[in-house]
């Protein structure tokens, strides 16, 4: 597995685990590799008292600057160890190019993830 | 009409411009700090002795070159690593700050313009290698410079051969530049971004090797003490000033208020906590300000000097004050390294258990993730690994309490994580 397998992996990982800390009971995920990059959709519920956490990441998937160097430092920490706090998906925002975040008021999330492959 | 942006304008959301300010300002002031202390001609001269000198851990540029010559010299390294930043077309951010003060940090003990070169070139040719940017390879690069005593202890031996000196220490700094990046990577990994010195970490398995290798050929590398006792009233002024200046920026930045600086308290310190892309830029600055403030008072209690090693400490814990730590986590674990002081043989100023007690917030993370009560044991036990673990690089790896962190997590995070309670599946 090459290092952009890798952090798609890690990428996967920590949206997981995020979702399962957030109360998922039932998630879908599609990734689907393209020229261009991966795209990652991720569909699913979470427990109503959760909704704000859910809500805040859609700050963190979209940080202002994208910091290649820290990427670089810090990706093979991601999906591991204690997840779901703010520095876990702040480091996932980082290592996206794009991601849109989707919240319904039935207590369902959509996660719209790009990332670029780097040739 | 065009809309000219002044040059100090301010936007929340891209400090970038701030922090270049704020950090070539810091760095300035250093170089003026140190002219102010020393004629030019002492400067010169004592900037010669500190590239010349073995630079191994404890070596106090301070008592090597002088007051003036040690930071003219990290002034001079931080302003190199901003200017190396900003030609990546990074931005400045919580990273940046603590790679720069960690810079200018250890170039009081250690590092200087000359021996961290190698190590950087290393660095950049792994990017190369590896046909990917350097900006990616920057910051490991920068943090990559705790061997930098290789280089120097290669470049100064003897006095014969002077040229073959230069080039065997040239080649070993850029090969250590090169394993590097892949090294650091790994050993994230083992330690899951609770060792804040990460790479003092892989940087101590490097030197490891490389001094059992150097013994294998007969020729033994020992830590010794270079250590100056006599600076620390005019640093106290120096520091205490520059970290008012830093918390006032600060208040400035944020609205001329301190709301909101609390809230940094929430954050555990793992690895990635970027304060400024997490907070903003002026609750961190008041964050840095603060703890910086609260580590020169903290080595003044104990009766210990302000030299280039303790400086050192608290330049880095002021640094990862935009990069996870504050009061509230590396409270508990400074504190573990004074409580076992009344159990141990050693006494808290001593100069290793000084540096201990300053260098041990590298495991704040454990006690802003798992409480205070394992932020004292991971002090407790950090105390005692570092006294030990320098032999086994030589004194060789600058970031030996980031080498002792690493071993103290991979023992006590798993052990951690096998006692808490289980969340209901």
């Amino acid at each position: 597995m090459n290092s952009m397998q890798k952090k798609m992996s890690k990428i996967s990982d920590e949206l997981f685990s995020f979702l399962l800390k957030v109360g998922a009971t039932h998630i879908n995920m599609d990734i689907q590799k393209k020229t261009e990059g991966y795209f990652l959709t991720i569909k699913s519920d979470f427990l109503p008292e959760n909704r704000s956490h859910v809500e805040k990441i859609r700050k963190f998937l979209n940080p202002e600057e994208h910091d290649e160097g820290m990427e670089e430092v810090f990706w093979q920490i991601a999906g591991l160890g204690c997840s779901g706090n703010d520095s876990e998906m702040h480091l996932v925002g980082q290592m996206l190019d794009s991601a849109s975040v989707d919240i319904s008021d039935d207590n369902h999330v959509t996660l719209k993830l790009f990332k670029k492959r780097v040739i | 009409m065009v809309n000219a942006q002044p040059f100090f304008s301010y936007e929340r959301s891209r400090p970038d411009r701030m922090l270049t300010i704020l950090m070539t300002a810091f760095a300035l002031s250093m170089v003026f700090f140190g002219f102010l202390a020393d004629a030019p001609t002492n400067i010169l001269q004592g900037l010669r002795t500190i590239i010349l000198s073995p630079a191994g851990l404890i070596s106090d540029s301070l008592a090597i070159g002088g007051l003036g010559a040690a930071f003219v010299n990290a002034g001079l390294v931080m302003l190199f690593s901003v200017i190396m930043i900003k030609l990546c077309r990074l931005h400045l951010n919580g990273t940046s700050i603590a790679c720069l003060f960690l810079m200018a940090g250890f170039s009081l003990f250690g590092k200087d313009i000359v021996n961290i070169f190698p190590i950087i070139i290393g660095g950049w040719l792994y990017a190369k290698v590896r046909r990917e940017p350097f900006s990616r390879y920057l910051y490991i690069s920068l943090f990559g410079t705790s061997l930098s005593p290789v280089v120097s202890e290669l470049m100064t031996v003897g006095t014969e051969n002077s040229w073959l000196n230069f080039i065997m220490g040239l080649a070993a700094g850029i090969i250590i530049g090169f394993i590097l990046p892949p090294v650091a990577a790994y050993t994230l990994g083992v330690h899951q971004g609770y060792n804040l010195y990460n790479v003092g970490f892989a940087a101590g398995l490097i030197g490891m090797v490389l001094v059992s290798i150097s013994e294998s050929t007969g020729r033994t590398v020992q830590p010794h003490l270079v250590w100056s006792t006599e600076y620390t009233i005019p640093i106290a002024i120096y520091l205490y000033l520059m970290f008012t200046l830093l918390v006032f920026a600060g208040f400035l930045l944020n609205n001329k208020s301190f709301r909101g600086t609390i809230h940094i308290l929430r954050h555990s310190g793992r690895a990635v906590a970027d304060f400024i892309l997490l907070d903003g830029l002026g609750v961190t600055l008041i964050n840095m300000g603060f703890i910086g403030a609260v580590a020169t008072s903290y080595v003044l209690l104990v009766k210990g000097p302000l030299n280039g090693p303790t400086v050192g400490g608290i330049l880095t814990i002021c640094g990862f004050g935009a990069f996870g730590k504050h009061i509230k986590n590396i409270t508990p674990v400074v504190l573990g390294v004074v409580l076992a002081s009344f159990l141990a043989v050693w006494d808290l100023n001593d100069p290793k258990v000084l540096l201990a007690a300053l260098f041990s917030t590298a495991l704040a993370p454990i006690a802003g993730q798992f409480g205070w009560i394992w932020g004292i044991v991971a002090g407790v036990i950090h105390s005692s690994v570092v006294l030990v673990v320098g032999t086994l690089h030589g004194g060789l790896n600058l970031y030996n309490n980031g080498f002792a962190a690493g071993l103290v997590c991979i023992v006590l995070v798993p052990l951690i994580e096998a006692f808490r309670k289980e969340d209901d599946e």
